[in-house]
């Protein structure tokens, strides 16, 4: 019997919160407090669920989201915006909140007791690092690659 | 620029990771990963990458955990009927996979295939970290690779040094009058 998505993930509720208005600012300071507390190694999470005002789960940021606030300050990307400011108008946002970058919940999925096999595909087709696992159509967990390498000799 | 803005500042040395032959069999490299992120006895402490050398001991690429699900994507390829059917290269790899012998050198990722000086922003590394999807980024020093910039460490020690007070806004918007200037040249242009 193969393995499934279940047996590897990360269940959801392990994962700390953000809400969907909060600050970038204030979504990498909870990252950052995550680390600490792990002794300062990342085997603590990478990611925060995103919430809104309702609790209802609708994203995950992850590092790579924060990272795309660290790239809007690239000169190509200004020139870029600047060519777009000059031609379509563009909305420029004075504070980027949380929703502006997360991942949405209900792209790339696998259900709980899919094969990893097809989470392995879904995050090498996407080019993530991690992919989210469903039941009964709630987000119930997370699958990062590390979680991977522990079952991979039985895999390849 | 500012010291702290610049990539290499942030790097981890070339010499701090596991190294392995590029003609070795993945599952060594499996191995020494595993090893390595158990340093200290304690989990996920260790780097998440082995560099993989060629037989003169320079390095030549990276194996990342990334590169490692590559392996399993060729099993499942091999596996495939249709690709059975209808590729030739269905032969080659069912024979390297039947022998053991999927090797670093099948799956890394070549050294040259990405990578950015060491003097360059940390927000050009930031945009090819999203741009291409990787985690890792060869830093160069005088055209030879000195160190591998992380993304992770990169986010931390880069709130470290700045609170990321330097973020969170757009360029434009901290220099209004530059985007009203901008805007009203438009109109000018187009007669209103």
């Amino acid at each position: 019997m193969g393995i499934n998505a279940e047996q590897v993930m990360i269940p959801i509720d392990e994962y700390p919160i953000v809400f969907e208005n909060d600050s970038v600012e204030n979504a990498a300071k909870i990252l950052i407090e995550q680390y600490q507390t792990k002794d300062s190694s990342w085997q603590g999470y990478e990611s925060l669920l995103v919430i809104n005002n309702m609790h209802e789960k609708v994203g995950f940021l992850t590092l790579r989201c924060i990272l795309k606030a660290m790239e809007l300050n690239d000169t190509v990307t200004v020139y870029h915006n600047l060519y777009q400011l000059f031609t379509n108008g563009i909305k420029i946002a004075p504070d980027l909140s949380v929703k502006d970058l997360m991942r949405p919940l209900h792209i790339s999925y696998v259900k709980s007791h899919d094969d990893v096999e097809k989470a392995i595909q879904i995050i090498m087709r996407n080019n993530t690092n991690s992919v989210f696992v469903h039941d009964k159509e709630d987000i119930v967990g997370i699958i990062r690659v590390i979680d991977i390498l522990w079952c991979l000799e039985d895999l390849i | 620029m500012s010291p702290m803005h610049n990539a290499g500042a942030y790097m981890i040395p070339l010499e701090e990771y596991p190294t392995i032959l590029e003609s070795e069999n993945i599952y060594d490299a499996i191995r020494i990963l595993k090893e390595n992120l158990h340093k200290n006895n304690s989990p996920w402490q260790g780097h998440r990458l082995v560099v993989a050398l060629n037989n003169n001991s320079e390095p030549v690429g990276i194996l990342t955990l990334k590169c490692l699900l590559k392996a399993v994507c060729l099993r499942l390829m091999a596996e495939d009927n249709s690709f059975k059917s209808e590729s030739v290269s269905w032969y080659f790899i069912d024979e390297m996979r039947a022998k053991g012998k999927v090797t670093v050198r099948e799956v890394m990722r070549p050294l040259e295939q990405f990578s950015l000086d060491y003097n360059n922003s940390v927000f050009k590394a930031a945009r090819i970290f999203i741009n291409q999807g990787i985690n890792y980024l060869p830093i160069k020093k005088d055209q030879k690779v000195v160190g591998i910039l992380n993304s992770r460490e990169l986010f931390f020690k880069y709130y470290e040094t700045t609170r990321f007070k330097a973020l969170n806004r757009h360029w434009l918007s901290n220099n209004s009058s530059v985007s009203a200037f901008f805007k009203k040249s438009a109109l000018r242009l187009i007669g209103n």
